[in-house]
């Protein structure tokens, strides 16, 4: 795999099942630094010291969803990328979470093998020249 | 003078005053004769009374238009009195003939008739003659002529030695009767040809008269026999009747129902006219009278027929409303009056515009114009009912077309279809949730078991590795259902969205043989892509690479083990991309064939391997390619197999 220009993640997501899974797929299997937060509170809390790199974040989470998440950290001034992960993706929402800000949408279920290189795909397709990322 | 008594011992027709006036005009003259004889002394005023009575004579004949003849046979000498030349039109003079040359005056059709009577008379085979025949007047006229006469003296041996009689002028009698004759056979002929029945009746209403032949065709013996004396009215209608009759006025339009023993009915409409004599008394109805049955009966048909449609449109759980060329409602029926939380007075003969109000009028215009011009719609739309319930309609517009093939208006139907919207609602509410609620438990096995695989635990054991490809395949099968669902759910709520672009086709053909690598080594297939040139595709790449994907795998799954699945795209002559994927498999059964886009459909095979789809992906792949604009098929391949196909619009290449 090559190289990624970027190495912290930060992802938020209610399911703890899920928060393993991708915590092994992006860790263990694609050699980023994943940090794990089971809702948007914690994520906010845990920005400050962490200072990810790119956002993956869930988009159905009780309370705070993942597009209110989003207007936080970028309330909070945290403006690093960052990708939706969600069950539903129709043409319309992909505008709308582009729209609020997302490089990117990633479907669940999704094949924890491939999930590093397709992140790392979006990243590149939204900045394609080198040492782009803010 | 004993010419003057014979005559008139022989003038038979003559009217009352003649009768009683000649016998004594005789007598009188009779006794001047005695008198002369025997007082020569008595002469002269004998002579006196002999000039008067001939002047009596005289002027009784002229008073009854009679010509005295007077024959004498031998020497063929006719002497007729003044009048006859009147008779004949011209100045009045005595005239001294032959009966040759008035013989030659009578009309050709005649003279033989009149020959053949003389020469009775004659012979004495007839006593009288009498005959009325035509003769010639002045300026060619013909006049009718009644003559009367006999033989008056005969010689010895019985032969006719004189005749006499008198002639009378018959010819306004005659073109009288003629005039009537003529219009009697009119009526006649009116009468016999005519359809209605013409009767009489006396002034104690029984039938005298009728015309026979509309008769006849009413007592066939199919018809029962008609009852004018004794008509079957209804109590009001017979006293109604009764009133005019005895008012003794005319009548018309009076329908009769009669019911025969076999209880058929007939039916008679009658018209008539009183008849009075001269002295204006009642003598009678003269009228006609028509047999009207298959008349009732089809009216009573079409009344029956009216009546069970009119019921069936009354109780049909759909709305409906006839509308006019004048766009104004011209029937409706219970379940539009509740819709529209209106009465039928409100509805009925008003402009659709009105009874529907401005707003929903803007809705049902376009469709009922189109209608009107002959084309049949169909939308859905709602309505609020009264009581704020919301009504989901599916309302269709028939055009309404005459005998003539015009469009007459339209028959508008709304059919309440709230509780299948409302179970179709539900359906699609489940189906979404049940998909997402499924997703977070599968997301988690999937990724689990991909973890697993991916050696992130270490080296599986071999009896394990088997296992967990076995459950890793099953979960992206569960995975693909799930989608699938989803993805149906959304074709029919009409919410299956699009992002078009254009597409580079090469490389999302090689992307989709690319991601279906994994299926090679499930089902022992190769993938194989033809050369292809560059093309252009307008379309969406997430659900094209869908349809891709499904296409594949449909191939890969029917392949024999070994087979190549080749894949394959190119320029269409007509314009377009025909894309193409073709297997080796043993292709598609013919019972099939036309329900294999249908979902949930599935061909039966034992293969099993085959039967690990939901029957959905073919029907979901027919409807994006539909609304990219594009068609999908296939075909048997040459040589075996089967062809999927689908063309799509292609882009100009950018440049």
């Amino acid at each position: 795999m090559a190289k990624a220009p970027f190495k912290r993640i930060l992802h938020a997501d209610d399911q703890p099942d899920i928060r393993g899974i991708v915590k092994l797929a992006l860790g263990k299997i694609g050699g980023f630094d994943v940090c794990s937060c089971s809702s948007g509170e914690e994520a906010l809390a845990a920005a400050a010291a962490f200072a990810p790199e790119l956002l993956l974040i869930d988009m159905s989470m009780p309370g705070m969803d993942g597009m209110a998440l989003l207007a936080k950290f970028r309330e909070a001034g945290v403006a690093v990328p960052a990708i939706f992960f969600t069950a539903r993706i129709n043409p319309a929402d992909r505008e709308r979470y582009r729209a609020a800000g997302a490089i990117g949408t990633l479907p669940k279920p999704f094949d924890p093998l491939k999930l590093g290189r397709q992140i790392t795909q979006i990243w590149e397709e939204n900045f394609p020249a080198k040492d782009a990322a803010p | 003078m004993a010419d003057a008594a014979a005559p008139i011992a022989a003038i038979g027709f003559i009217d009352a005053f003649l009768l009683a006036l000649l016998p004594m005009a005789a007598a009188l003259l009779g006794t001047a004769f005695v008198m002369l004889r025997r007082r020569q002394g008595a002469l002269e005023k004998a002579n006196a009374d002999l000039a008067r009575e001939r002047e009596r004579v005289h002027f009784a004949l002229e008073g009854a238009s009679l010509t005295i003849w007077d024959w004498d046979i031998a020497s063929d000498a006719v002497w007729l009195n003044a009048n006859w030349k009147e008779m004949l039109g011209e100045r009045p003079a005595e005239t001294r003939t032959s009966m040759q040359a008035l013989v030659g005056l009578v009309h050709p059709d005649d003279i033989g008739r009149v020959r053949t009577d003389g020469l009775a008379m004659l012979k004495g085979t007839a006593e009288r003659f009498d005959d009325e025949y035509r003769i010639r007047g002045a300026e060619g006229s013909w006049r009718w002529i009644r003559t009367r006469g006999m033989v008056t003296v005969r010689g010895a041996s019985g032969r006719a030695l004189r005749a006499s009689g008198t002639n009378a002028d018959v010819t306004s009698r005659k073109l009288a009767e003629k005039s009537l004759a003529e219009s009697e056979a009119r009526f006649r002929a009116l009468t016999e040809l005519s359809s209605d029945l013409y009767w009489e009746q006396d002034e104690q209403f029984h039938l005298v008269s009728w015309s026979a032949p509309a008769w006849a065709r009413w007592r066939n013996p199919d018809l029962p026999r008609p009852a004018l004396q004794a008509p079957e009215l209804t109590e009001a209608d017979w006293g109604e009747h009764r009133a005019v009759l005895e008012a003794r006025q005319a009548f018309r339009d009076l329908e009769i129902r009669q019911v025969a023993p076999d209880g058929r009915q007939s039916w008679l409409s009658v018209g008539a006219v009183p008849v009075t004599d001269e002295h204006g008394k009642f003598r009678g109805y003269r009228g006609l009278a028509r047999v009207i049955t298959d008349r009732k009966l089809a009216e009573q048909r079409l009344r029956k027929s009216e009546s069970q449609f009119r019921q069936l449109v009354e109780f049909m759980p759909a709305a409906i409303v006839l509308v006019g060329q004048d766009r104004r409602a011209v029937v409706h029926n219970k379940a539009y009056a509740e819709l529209l939380g209106l009465r039928g007075e409100e509805i009925d003969g008003r402009l659709v515009r009105e009874v529907l109000g401005e707003e929903r009028f803007a809705v049902v215009e376009p469709h009922l114009e189109r209608a009107l011009e002959g084309e049949p719609t169909h939308y859905s739309t709602y309505r609020d009912a009264p009581g704020g319930r919301r009504v989901d309609l599916d309302v269709l517009h028939w055009p309404l077309r005459g005998a003539d093939g015009d469009v007459e208006g339209v028959i508008v139907l709304g059919m309440d279809v709230t509780r299948l919207k409302e179970a179709d609602r539900m359906k699609d509410h489940f189906v979404s949730v049940v998909s997402h609620e499924l997703r977070t438990p599968l997301t988690a096995m999937r990724g689990s078991l991909g973890l697993l695989a991916g050696g992130v635990a270490g080296e599986l054991p071999s009896e394990a590795k088997p296992l967990v490809d076995i459950a890793l395949q099953n979960s992206d099968r569960l995975w693909r259902l799930v989608n699938e669902l989803l993805d149906i759910e959304k074709m029919s709520a009409g919410h299956l969205d699009f992002r078009i672009e254009p597409l580079d086709w090469r490389v999302l053909l090689r992307e989709a043989i690319e991601s279906s690598r994994g299926l090679m080594q499930q089902f022992d297939v190769s993938f194989e892509l033809e050369p292809v040139e560059a093309l252009r595709v307008m379309g969406d790449p997430d659900r094209l690479s869908q349809v891709l994907s499904n296409l594949i795998l449909n191939a890969a799954k029917f392949s024999p083990p070994g087979g190549v699945v080749t894949v394959g795209a190119g320029r269409l002559p007509g314009g377009g991309v025909r894309t193409r994927i073709r297997d080796r498999g043993p292709g598609i059964p013919e019972n099939f064939r036309g329900r294999i886009f249908q979902p949930f459909s599935q061909a039966e095979s034992g293969d099993s391997r085959a039967s690990t789809g939901t029957g959905l992906g073919l029907a979901i792949s027919r409807e994006i390619v539909q609304r990219l604009g594009g068609t999908i098929g296939f075909e048997d391949a040459p040589g075996g197999g089967t062809v999927f196909w689908f063309d799509l619009p292609e882009t100009p290449v950018a440049q």
